[in-house]
């Protein structure tokens, strides 16, 4: 899952983009208000997290002027000042959760989790497809009730062809999701981590459209 | 509330009280005596009218009265009524050589007198048997004389005093009565405001509106007044605080994920680079608490101890020794300018000098901090100077300057202006204007001119001239 993550403070910043990056999310870090106008545009991000003392541009208004332009995509507040008409201000701008500082990173990932979710239109955090159950909290995979090891990017791809599963995926579209901008990305990569799912999951987990991309196959 | 013991306590009720219970019976008095010595002025007057017409009225008796029988007594009526019963008043008909024609009583002690007409007194008037005497030479050679004795004119004065004594001794009790009753009255509204104010949560400070004498105006006026300061410095205290909660937050949520992000990280490298973000959030978390406290011990403050006359030489070599090591990480190079003939002459003044240090030590860390260009690099220009002079000192860097619209707001706490990578509590200045006005110095912040930004520290009285 992509993550944009606009926070000026450098020690929280470094720290939420490793961390992340552990827990299996691409994040995209900046800093600076500014660049935070446009940056929803940039990559199709999952989640947005929103510092609201940034420099610059101020990150209410920044995120009004985001759902004014029709940004649809989840924001997670992460602020200091967490009273509650603080916390009143900053939902009816169109937050969609807000966490007080200092938090647990546990938090942070759940509610990222629950967030999507509820975008995506999920009531579980486990997604089923036929015999295939994704849990996408604990990053498990299991088929016909087996644990299925996969790594951090073909789970990444798996997550994403699950999420639509009518859509055609572009090679593209899946690199921007598994990889961020500054990630060096091998041009075999995303048909490396297809066939790796295919592998481990039968061939016809995925269905190639020559020419065009990828989409969820049958069910297992 | 106790007052303090060499404010005497005194009740404004009861002195009130004191003078009225003194003053009035006292002015009481006076009035009396002066209405008794009027009245006994009257009474004497009429009194005197009542002997003259007596004594004309006799004398135009007597000239009826056969002067053949001189020697007797004449039986006539007439004479025979104005003889009163009672022995204060009498009277005597002499003939023009002295021969006693007719006397009552009081009559016979009146001496004969031929050359006087008109009052006399037979002796002193206060005396018991003095006797005031009325003269009249007739027309047929007789000399009558009309007395009345002066205690019976005495007697009716202190009758008339000891009436009104009798009116005053009664008057008093009820007069003390009505004036503590009143008294109570008027200083009722001052105990319910007592009452009011003692009764108010220490968080009201909402104005005194009661229906209070005129008297008290001016005081309520200056209490609500009081109210309105200290309801705003109530005010910025509580925003201060929470200000400073959430600035502590910042450090704290820092060093909450670093912790996390180490937790999680599968290398080493990672690993260490996370231990040391931990390191650099807790040491921003203690400079916030160490700025915290230095600006709590000098809020309260009023002005600096006036210890020793300050040594700015010294001052400035010990607080260019503490941000050495900040300007050789920066690779900035520090500067002193003396423009004085002597050390003494600098900006002389006598001071706090920790709070001194203090006070160049901040100027000099700012200046270090933000004296690289906006590229983040260090040029060959990147030099600090600290200017001490006759009249001033100042603290200039080379870096990009403070953006205009910033430049007011500096001073404010907590504010830092954007997009800056330096770490800072945004009290610096704060103190060091705190300590500047401690020390009767007035502290300015401007851009150079030809770049950078100056910090200037003057007299006060220096500037306005």
């Amino acid at each position: 899952m992509r993550i944009l993550l606009l926070e000026d403070d450098y020690g929280i910043g470094d720290a939420l983009q490793s961390s992340l990056g552990e827990l299996g999310f691409n994040v995209d870090w900046l800093a600076d208000g500014a660049l935070g106008e446009t940056a929803p545009d940039v990559a199709p991000y999952d989640a947005i997290i929103l510092d609201l003392g940034l420099p610059h541009v101020d990150g209410l208004a920044l995120l009004r002027a985001w759902r004014q332009y029709g940004v649809a995509t989840p924001v997670l507040i992460l602020t200091a000042r967490d009273a509650l008409p603080d916390r009143v201000s900053g939902l009816n701008a169109g937050a969609d959760d807000y966490l007080g500082k200092p938090f647990a990173i546990e938090e942070v990932v759940a509610r990222l989790h629950a967030l999507i979710r509820r975008y995506r239109g999920q009531q579980e955090n486990t997604c089923q497809f036929g015999a295939l159950s994704f849990n996408q909290h604990t990053h498990t995979v299991t088929l016909n009730g087996e644990e299925i090891p996969l790594n951090k990017r073909e789970l990444m791809l798996l997550d994403l062809l699950l999420s639509e599963p009518k859509r055609k995926f572009s090679r593209a579209d899946i690199e921007e999701k598994l990889y961020s901008w500054e990630q060096e990305v091998a041009s075999n990569a995303v048909e490396a981590h297809i066939s790796n799912l295919r592998k481990k999951m039968g061939k016809n987990i995925v269905k190639t459209h020559r020419g065009i991309g990828y989409q969820l196959g049958e069910k297992p | 509330m106790l007052a303090k013991k060499d404010t005497p306590i005194f009740s404004i009720k009861r002195r009130l009280f004191r003078y009225l219970a003194i003053g009035l019976p006292l002015l009481w008095l006076v009035t009396m005596s002066l209405s008794v010595s009027f009245v006994f002025h009257e009474m004497n007057e009429g009194d005197d009218a009542e002997m003259r017409e007596i004594a004309s009225l006799m004398a135009t008796l007597s000239v009826a009265i056969d002067t053949s029988q001189a020697g007797q007594t004449p039986d006539n009526h007439l004479l025979k009524a104005l003889e009163s019963d009672d022995a204060d008043n009498g009277f005597a008909i002499w003939t023009l050589a002295g021969r006693r024609l007719s006397a009552d009583e009081l009559g016979e002690t009146i001496p004969f007198n031929s050359n006087h007409q008109g009052f006399a007194d037979t002796q002193s008037w206060w005396k018991s048997s003095a006797v005031r005497v009325l003269y009249l030479q007739t027309t047929d050679g007789k000399v009558i004389a009309i007395g009345q004795r002066w205690a019976e004119r005495i007697e009716s004065a202190v009758g008339v005093a000891v009436s009104m004594l009798i009116v005053l001794l009664l008057g008093i009790p009820l007069f003390i009565l009505f004036t503590n009753w009143a008294i109570n009255r008027c200083f009722s509204a001052l105990t319910q405001l007592a009452t009011d104010v003692d009764n108010r949560s220490p968080n009201d400070l909402t104005p005194l509106n009661q229906a209070i004498p005129k008297e008290l105006q001016p005081f309520i006026a200056a209490l609500n007044r009081l109210f309105v300061r200290v309801a705003q410095t109530f005010e910025q205290e509580q925003r201060f605080t929470s200000d400073a909660a959430h600035e502590l937050r910042s450090p704290l949520a820092a060093i909450k994920a670093q912790s996390d992000a180490l937790r999680l990280s599968p290398n080493r490298d990672k690993q260490l680079h996370h231990a040391e973000q931990i390191g650099t959030a807790a040491n921003r978390a203690t400079h916030l608490v160490d700025q915290l406290l230095t600006l709590s011990r000098l809020d309260p403050m009023t002005v600096a101890e006036k210890g020793q006359t300050v040594d700015w030489q010294a001052i400035s070599e010990q607080a260019l020794q503490n941000v050495h090591h900040l300007a050789r990480e920066k690779c900035s190079s520090l500067k002193r300018n003396i423009i004085a003939d002597s050390p003494e002459q600098i900006l002389p003044l006598r001071g706090d000098i920790v709070l001194l240090v203090l006070l160049l030590r901040n100027l000099l860390d700012n200046a270090i901090r933000y004296s690289i260009d906006e590229k983040g690099e260090s040029h060959e220009k990147n030099v600090v100077e600290l200017t001490l002079a006759n009249d001033y000192i100042c603290v200039r860097d080379h870096g990009k300057g403070i953006a205009d619209e910033y430049l007011n707001r500096v001073h404010e706490r907590f504010f830092r202006p954007a997009g800056q990578n330096e770490t800072g509590s945004g009290l610096g200045l704060s103190i060091v204007e705190r300590i500047a006005k401690l020390h009767g110095l007035t502290f300015s912040l401007d851009n150079h001119v030809e770049g950078g930004v100056v910090a200037c520290l003057v007299y006060e009285q220096t500037k306005t001239k």
